[in-house]
């Protein structure tokens, strides 16, 4: 089985995990249902699924906010069910970005909050400053805007100034849940492309949350689809995206571009520039 | 951590106190709350006793889930009952070191242990077969005849409706709040009171920024949607007394005279 591609060791893997909410009230919902997977040191992994189908679910557990009702995760070799797991070494590993992160500035100034994480660590002034600077620039923050408050940013940047929020506590693993929600195309492509580079220039493992199919088909090198609580597809975006038809079943579309070359040429792509090569490569021949 | 809070609850059903009319529903509510305070005997609380769990075995809600709602009052009517026993003058059956035991004591601190236990069990009841909705529509009804008098009870009703409304969704969003500054290494739960009380900044300044946000877009959205108080106007779902509602009256009644006649036994 090709687990992982391009890594040299396992940093998460859960097991038969199963997690209910509200277990035992009226408002009882079993949001996942025996998931297992594993994740390599320094991939670029893609979860995708509909609203609903357990994804925010399940990477909570990926840094212990969560604890599994059955089944077990095992993150950077921490069992997170563990009694004495020490569950605040593995969120300084696993840094998580949740959906709307803007939403968590409270600071008087964008300096201020983004050193709130590395200030919880207990690390010295001068190491704060510097991992302030290096967050803002991973995220494209430019330095003038860091004495600003952060409610005067506008909706991109305060998602910037968010995730470098997260990012200053120098995680092994990056996880964000849909970082693109309600951006503007523009600010869509430009997070993206950050998160690219980043996970290009550092040895970071990256973990993509989204429903948006275009987002993880441009960026991730594997994907696993969700529907219901349960995995019901993993691969590479293009073998997945192949399956479309099982892919509308559970509510997601495949790019469009993939129907309209699918349905033209009968072939699979994913992204338009596999589009764009394919179709050269026809007129070339032609 | 938010997840315990039982009172106030909403446990959907279709038994028939869950199809009670609200209006009576509190009405009857407001009559059993009083009769626990006329009992004066062991025969009276027996009744009520018998009354209040064929009551919850007719709501179809877990015996068990309701009696959950008593453990947040744990402690208070411990400490009530305390208070009582060794506070109470009269014939001292029991004394050691400083602490006297009377035999009006053991009577009345059993008596006010069972008022609370009730009263709670009654409200929670309560609470617990009537969805927020249904409730503030009830209590605007019961308000009504003040309205002749200057009362804003149309507007009193919506400003109760709409704070039950948001309470799930600032749970739901101190929640997310206080996740996201965990996962940042935020602590709320270690340290002494400054260190705890300086630690909650992070979750309040969002949760107040996000309420705030929220109130002027459901303002905005009452607005676009030409809302202009309560004169003149009408319900989708009007509730009206029916069969059942007398029939409840007519038990509880029955009740009250059970207890007055226990009184006398």
């Amino acid at each position: 089985m090709p687990l992982y591609i391009g890594g040299i060791g396992l940093i998460i893997k859960a097991e038969n995990l199963s997690y209910t909410y509200a277990e035992g009230g009226p408002f009882e919902i079993g949001a996942l249902h025996g998931v297992s997977l594993t994740i390599g040191k320094g991939e670029l992994v893609g979860v995708i699924g509909h609203t609903g189908s357990g994804k925010s679910t399940l990477v909570q557990h990926f840094n212990g906010l969560l604890k599994p009702t059955a089944g077990s995760v095992t993150v950077c070799g921490v069992d997170t069910s563990a009694k004495r797991a020490d569950l605040k070494a593995v969120r300084q590993k696993v840094g998580l970005v949740f959906q709307y992160p803007e939403h968590q500035l409270f600071e008087e100034t964008v300096r201020r909050d983004i050193a709130f994480a590395p200030q919880n660590l207990g690390l010295s002034p001068t190491e704060i400053d510097a991992r302030v600077r290096e967050a803002a620039a991973l995220t494209g923050l430019p330095e003038a805007l860091l004495d600003q408050s952060p409610f005067a940013l506008s909706g991109g940047q305060k998602r910037r100034a968010a995730i470098a929020g997260v990012l200053a506590m120098k995680p092994e693993v990056l996880v964000l849940d849909e970082p693109t929600a309600g951006l503007d195309p523009r600010g869509r492509e430009e997070i993206l492309a950050q998160i690219k580079a980043l996970h290009r220039e550092t040895d970071i493992t990256v973990i993509l949350v989204s429903h948006g199919m275009e987002d993880i088909a441009n960026t991730v090198g594997r994907v696993f689809v969700m529907n219901q609580g349960t995995i019901a597809m993993e691969g590479a975006p293009l073998a997945v995206y192949s399956r479309y038809e099982q892919l509308e079943q559970m509510g997601l579309t495949a790019p469009q571009v993939t129907r309209l070359m699918k349905t033209l040429c009968g072939v699979d792509v994913c992204t338009v520039k596999q589009a764009k090569e394919y179709l050269l490569g026809v007129l070339r021949r032609a | 951590m938010l997840k315990d809070i039982t009172l106030g609850q909403y446990f959907p059903g279709n038994s028939p106190l869950h199809r009670l009319d609200a209006m009576m529903k509190l009405l009857l509510s407001v009559v059993y709350l009083a009769v626990i305070f006329l009992i004066r005997n062991f025969y009276g609380y027996a009744l009520l006793a018998l009354f209040t769990f064929a009551l919850i075995r007719l709501s179809a809600i877990p015996v068990k889930f309701v009696l959950k709602g008593l453990k947040p009052l744990l402690m208070f009517i411990a400490f009530t009952a305390v208070l009582n026993l060794f506070m109470t003058d009269g014939t001292v059956i029991w004394r050691v070191w400083f602490l006297t035991v009377t035999r009006e004591g053991v009577a009345y601190a059993v008596a006010m242990l069972l008022r609370i236990v009730f009263l709670v069990l009654g409200t929670s009841l309560l609470t617990y077969t009537t969805s927020p909705i249904a409730l503030t529509d009830g209590i605007e009804r019961l308000l009504k005849p003040f309205g002749k008098m200057g009362l804003p009870t149309h507007e009193l009703a919506m400003m109760m409706s709409i704070a039950l409304r948001f309470i799930p969704t600032l749970l739901e969003e101190t929640d997310k709040i206080m996740k996201a500054q965990t996962a940042r290494g935020a602590d709320f739960q270690s340290g002494n009171l400054l260190k705890r009380a300086k630690a909650l900044l992070p979750l309040l300044v969002p949760l107040f920024i996000s309420a705030f946000r929220r109130a002027d877009e459901l303002a905005t959205a009452m607005e676009c949607r030409c809302y202009r108080g309560g004169n003149n106007r009408t319900r989708l779902n009007a509730s009206k007394i029916g069969r059942i509602d007398y029939f409840a009256g007519g038990i509880l009644a029955v009740f009250c005279a059970l207890i007055l006649l226990a009184n006398a036994a």
